[in-house]
């Protein structure tokens, strides 16, 4: 959904969220489906887990819901408010449970599953590897990196979730890379 | 070192653009930027594998049943929805609901038979004991496109099948269908210009010609309808000529804002050999400009 950068989809996404925060779901529909995968994909490389992030996912999206009435359009562009419902879910939900070993909990497989296809088991363990790399960061590193270079935000954008200024998360980005190649043994 | 920061990050930036749109490996982007090999390497070899995870996806089950689950979910939360006036990109209603079997049955027929490109393959209109598997069967397709501009196209076959729909039912003269089939019509259009607005940059020509086209075509049709329907029903004709036409130049705005609206963008360096390929080694390095977010 690169689409969603575009000031064409800017203008329009203004229109879709001003009837949702009218009680419109129909236009609530239409931006959860343009915002469903990159919050899932920020949401999955956090907790690592697959049914957990999207169980977590459409939780954002209840929140974002019921939230409406309170979001001024003018404040905060839409997405970065998204993002910081997302991560507040990511914090409460890693608070409330145990860590646990995440790359066993996430590749291990379940005897009733049908095989999956070679390239989805590759791409399952190396997001799996990484999702493990990027939550021994801090979890503002984790924002930030995943923010830029998963979900291609700027970092105006990132700023913007992260309530810092541009130059806080360029050092936050160059610190989360270095310390991203230690964990992947670069 | 904030500065150097800065630097970096944004040889970084452009490094990873042309890694993306040009095909230049790791080794390229070093050869190119040798004063900050090192810190560049590690950098660039992380934020790369962290971008391959953008074909991270949810399951397909968990997509295909995400906007009816989280409809429902939005019924029964603490803020209920409170405006039903526009049945845009959700799923189904209840009654749709009861004709899913049947719609996807259908929609398996359909797709077998088809060769990629969407075609309004079905014939019943609004009134029909079948329109409503006909719908369902849309509704199908459209919470399966995920890729912006083919649900663009999609939309453009549906919304001609709209009116086709209103054709056949000024033929056999039910005025009162024809009424809804134009309403139909209406929404359809306005589904139209919203996707447009969300379509990318690429294939924003092709697009612009199918709206274009289609749009235009549907208002000569419009207009020959008009002098065949009853007066009671010349109204939602004329309405529907306006949706069209209004909703065909909202649409190509949509669409052509990008050409509008990012000027010169693209690849950072300007000083690349035609074709774009990967840097000699003894290139000059580049130096950016002043640092600019990607």
């Amino acid at each position: 959904m690169a689409s969603t950068a575009d000031p064409a989809f800017s203008n329009n996404e203004t229109k879709l969220v001003a009837r949702a925060i009218k009680g419109d779901d129909n236009a609530f529909g239409v931006l959860y489906r343009c915002y469903m995968e990159p919050i899932y994909r920020y949401i999955f490389l956090r907790v690592g887990n697959a049914a957990e992030a999207e169980d977590l996912t459409e939780d954002v999206f209840v929140k974002a819901w019921e939230a409406l009435p309170g979001y001024r359009i003018t404040e905060h562009p839409f997405k970065s408010w998204l993002y910081r419902i997302a991560h507040n879910l990511v914090i409460d939900y890693h608070r409330k449970r145990k860590p646990l070993a995440l790359a066993d909990e996430e590749l291990q497989e379940d005897p009733a599953t049908p095989p999956l296809p070679e390239d989805v088991i590759v791409l399952n363990q190396e997001a799996g590897v990484l999702a493990e790399a990027v939550q021994r960061l801090g979890e503002e590193e984790q924002l930030v990196v995943v923010l830029r270079f998963v979900d291609g935000l700027s970092h105006k954008e990132v700023a913007e979730i992260i309530g810092k200024s541009e130059a806080a998360s360029r050092v936050i980005q160059h610190r989360a890379l270095a310390m991203l190649n230690k964990h992947l043994g670069g | 070192m904030a500065e150097n920061i800065t630097e970096l990050d944004t040889i970084l930036d452009i490094c990873l653009a042309k890694i993306k749109t040009e095909g230049w490996s790791i080794e390229d982007c070093l050869a190119h930027y040798p004063d900050h090999r090192d810190m560049l390497a590690q950098s660039l070899r992380v934020a790369v594998r962290l971008q391959e995870a953008q074909a991270i996806t949810p399951s397909t089950q968990f997509t295909a049943e995400a906007s009816e689950r989280l409809k429902k979910r939005l019924q029964t939360s603490r803020r209920k929805p409170t405006l039903h006036k526009k049945p845009v990109l959700w799923t189904f209603s209840p009654r749709r609901w009861a004709t899913l079997p049947a719609a996807l049955g259908l929609f398996a027929a359909l797709s077998a038979c088809t060769t990629g490109v969407v075609y309004a393959s079905d014939s019943a209109s609004p009134g029909d004991p079948l329109y409503g598997i006909d719908r369902s069967v849309e509704q199908v397709r459209i919470s399966v496109t995920r890729n912006p501009n083919q649900l663009l196209r999609l939309q453009v076959a549906l919304t001609d099948e709209r009116l086709e729909e209103a054709e056949d039912l000024t033929r056999r003269g039910d005025t009162e269908d024809l009424e809804v089939a134009l309403n139909n019509y209406d929404q359809s259009v306005s589904d139209i210009t919203q996707l447009a607005g969300m379509t990318g940059e690429q294939e924003e020509e092709a697009l612009s010609q199918l709206v274009d086209q289609s749009l235009s075509k549907h208002q000569a049709r419009l207009e020959v309808l008009l002098d065949k329907v009853p007066e009671q029903a010349q109204k939602g004709i004329e309405r529907a000529l306006e949706a069209s036409s209004k909703g065909r130049d909202k649409a190509l705005e949509a669409i052509n804002k990008h050409g509008d609206d990012h000027p010169g963008q693209g690849p950072p360096d300007k000083e690349d050999k035609p074709g774009g390929g990967p840097p000699d080694k003894e290139d000059k390095p580049e130096k950016p400009d002043k640092p600019e977010d990607k």
